[in-house]
Formats: structure tokens, sequence, C-alpha cells
């Protein structure tokens, strides 16, 4: 009876056991890819740094979760457009913010220094987290959180030395509403201020 | 990046100050009102600023003496010689070892204790008073008396801004005055008559703990539309990293 048992079990097992390999060596292999990306993208004199940092954006990070996360209670208020406008209007804001802090572990006078996979673990809703170890002159942990959609893996949140960016960005968008005393078309117009000055600073 | 050391409290060894600051703070402080939407309510809750207006007030003061007084010593600070300032860094590590022992033991880990009373013993000793690291930094266990109340009551409590210290939730700062109250300096200073001693060293170990994250701070006033509510975040991010371990908050984020 036992070893039926334990036949059953190992036949049932197995398939979710693969999964969850298959579904690691995926993540890794994402992150390794991600990490190239950002080393030709901030490489030394790359005029289109910008526009290649937002089409990888759009084809690799889940922008409508990320979007209507970062928008957080605020969406119930905004008419279709306005979150259209805001979800077109977030990545250039959100990397004007986290540009130079991605850009210290992947520009070239850091390509020297190594970023290693230490581990990779799954939560739950199938998301996973991708822990990678920064060697430089200031050891950091960066975390990558994934989540598959539609059979592709795409990045929810990037958390550098334990700060979400996800969360950060949710607080401030949260502050940026208030000060317009909640008015969603003031603040738009102020996001698309932020992103071009951020964009102009970081040039 | 040790952006988050800044944020994190350290043995100023000004208590006294402190307690009056905090009591006068409380006394005069504007509070943000709470929304009545159930969903904005739960973001406000989790923000966790009631303060916010006067939080504000002081986070503007604090910017000023930052450019001031602290960037300015910040600097001079950063062209000394690396092996100086590895030194110095070392001693004030040092330095807060008994505030390690004493909260680990609190939190019931007699594990980190020991270790951190092996790496007292060895570093003021053969490491020449704390100037040099015998121990090296593995098994380093920073604890502090905000973290223990934290983790007995189970949350870090309101954010609160400090005139001349910065960033930090009830709980670091009830803490703060405590560890300052027993600290090395403090008692020194008790015993001896230097009353300046606390002072002294705890705007050292400010301005050093202020040199390590000024490329950061930096970027956070050049890049960000509302600094305090950048700054804020990154502190309770870090804080209740510190205090509950782990990733805890980032894994259990409903992204979804």
């Amino acid at each position: 009876m036992r070893s039926i048992l334990f036949a059953l079990a190992l036949l049932f097992c197995t398939p979710f056991a693969a999964f969850a390999n298959t579904q690691e060596t995926a993540a890794k292999d994402f992150v390794l890819e991600l990490f190239e990306r950002f080393r030709e993208i901030y490489a030394p004199n790359n005029p289109d740094a910008e526009q290649q940092l937002l089409r990888y954006y759009d084809d690799n990070f889940d922008h409508q979760r990320i979007a209507r996360f970062i928008f957080g209670s605020y969406i119930r208020r905004a008419s279709q457009q306005q979150f259209e406008r805001f979800s077109e209007l977030l990545p250039k804001f959100v990397f004007g913010q986290i540009s130079p802090q991605i850009e210290k572990y992947f520009s070239a006078e850091n390509s020297a220094t190594s970023i290693k996979i230490t581990a990779v673990r799954p939560l739950k809703k199938q998301h996973v987290i991708v822990h990678t170890r920064y060697t430089g002159p200031q050891e950091t942990e960066i975390r990558v959180r994934l989540r598959p959609n539609a059979d592709v893996l795409k990045i929810l949140d990037v958390q550098i030395a334990g700060i979400s960016m996800l969360l950060a960005q949710r607080d401030l968008i949260g502050s940026m509403i208030k000060q317009n005393n909640g008015d969603l078309n003031a603040f738009l117009d102020q996001l698309k201020d932020e992103a071009e000055t951020s964009g102009k600073a970081n040039a | 990046m040790r952006l988050g050391t800044f944020f994190l409290p350290t043995q100023f060894g000004i208590p006294c100050i402190n307690v009056l600051l905090l009591c006068t703070l409380l006394a005069v402080s504007a509070c943000a009102s709470a929304p009545y939407d159930p969903l904005e309510r739960v973001e406000y809750e989790r923000i966790n600023d009631p303060l916010e207006p006067t939080n504000r007030a002081i986070f503007s003061f604090n910017t000023v003496i930052q450019a001031v007084i602290m960037r300015p010593l910040a600097i001079a600070y950063d062209s000394l010689p690396e092996g100086v300032r590895t030194a110095v860094g070392n001693f004030f590590t040092n330095l807060a070892e008994p505030r390690n022992i004493a909260n680990a033991l609190l939190q019931g880990d007699p594990k980190t204790a020991g270790t951190s009373l092996g790496r007292f013993v060895t570093n003021s000793s053969v490491g020449l008073g704390g100037l040099i690291n015998i121990t090296g930094s593995e098994n380093h266990g920073p604890r502090d008396f905000g973290q223990t109340i934290a983790l007995w009551s189970g949350g870090t409590g309101a954010h609160l801004e400090l005139p001349f210290l910065g960033s930090f939730s009830v709980t670091a700062g009830i803490g703060f005055l405590v560890d300052g109250l027993y600290s090395i300096p403090k008692i020194q200073a008790n015993r001896g008559g230097h009353n300046n001693l606390p002072l002294l060293i705890g705007i050292n170990r400010g301005m050093i703990i202020y040199s390590d994250n000024l490329a950061a701070i930096d970027e956070i006033y050049r890049t960000s539309p509302d600094p305090y509510t950048s700054f804020r975040n990154i502190y309770q991010q870090r804080r209740r990293q510190f205090v509950f371990g782990g990733s805890y908050d980032l894994d259990n984020l409903e992204i979804d």
C-alpha cells in the first residue's frame, strides 16, 4: 500500500518539480539577459540609450500591472483616457528616477566587477524572485521579481539594496497626486514635465 | 549601497536634547487628516505619517542644516586617506557593540549576543580599541532598542522627522533615546564629567554616515520631484527590513 502511495505521489509531484526547475532556469536566463542588455544600454557614448531603455521596458516589463500598482487607489478616479496617459508617461518618469542608480552598476567603469545570481525563490501566484549580488566598490544585492505573462516572463519589480522601486514610485506618485489636490489632469501635466526634466538631466 | 544606514538610528549620545525635541514635536505637531475612503485609508495607514505637515517642515529645516553643516564636513572627511576613514568607521562600529549585545539578548537571540560579545572583546583588545576590525563583517548583526520594541509590539510605528537627526519611526526614536542613555560615550561622560563627549561623538558618527551616502543623497535631491517622500519611503523600507529581517515586505507586495 505504501509503495503504491509513494508511486502515486511521485507521479503527481514530478511534473510540478520539473515545472519549478524549468521556471527557475528560465528566470535565471532572463535576468542574465537583462543584465547584458543593461550593459549594452549603459555603454559609454550610446546616443540611443534612453530609447533603447524604453523599448526594453515595453517588451520585458509587465507595464499594465506596474502602472496599476503605482497608481494605487487613485485608479478608481481615473478615466480610461487618464490611465492610458499615465501608463504612457510612467516609464520615462520612472527611468528618470532610477536610471542613475542602475547605471552605477552597469556602466563601463564598473564593467570589471561582476553581478552573480545567488538564489532563485518562487513566490505565490508563480512569481519568482531572482537574487543577485553585485561585487563592486559597495557590495549590493539586486533582486528582480518576475511573473509569467502569457508564458513569457515579465519584470514586475527591481529591488536594489532592499529598496523596491515599485513601492518607492507608488509613494512618490501618491504624493504628487495629493500635492495637486487630487486633480488628475494637473498631476498628469506635472508628470509629463518631470519626465522630460529628469530625462534631460540624465542625458 | 549603504544608503539605508544613513536613515537608521545610531548612537549620537545626546538623549536629553532628543527627549526635549521629541516632546516639543509631539506637542506642536500638525496632523494630516485621515481619508474616509477605505482604500485610501489602507494606503494612509501603510505610509503611516500622521504628522506629515510637521515632518515636512522639519525636513526642510534639516535640508538647510545638511547643506550648510553636514555636507562640507562630509566632503572634508571624504578627503582623508581611506585607511583613516576605515579605522574611524571601525571604531564607531565597535563602540556600538554593547548596544547590539544588550538588544540581541532582549530579542531572545543569545547567539548574536555571543557573536557581538566576541567581536567587541577581540576588536577592543587585539584591534587596538576597535580601530582595526579583526573579526571582519561576516557575522556582524547590528541591533537597537527601537528594533526590540518593534519586534515586541509588532510594528515600527508612525514616521517622524527629528531636527538635526533626520528620519525615524516612533519605535526607532524611542530606541535611539534609550540606547543613547546607556551608550559608552554617555557612561564615560557621566563618569568623567566630559559633558560634550557624547555630542562630539554623535556629530562624528553622523558625519561618517552622511559621507558614506553623500552621492546617493545628492542623486535623490537631483531627480526626485518630492525628496521628502523619497527619503521617507527609503527609510521605511530599510527600517522594516532591519526590524523584521529579509525581504518580508517585498515578498508580500500584492502586485496583482
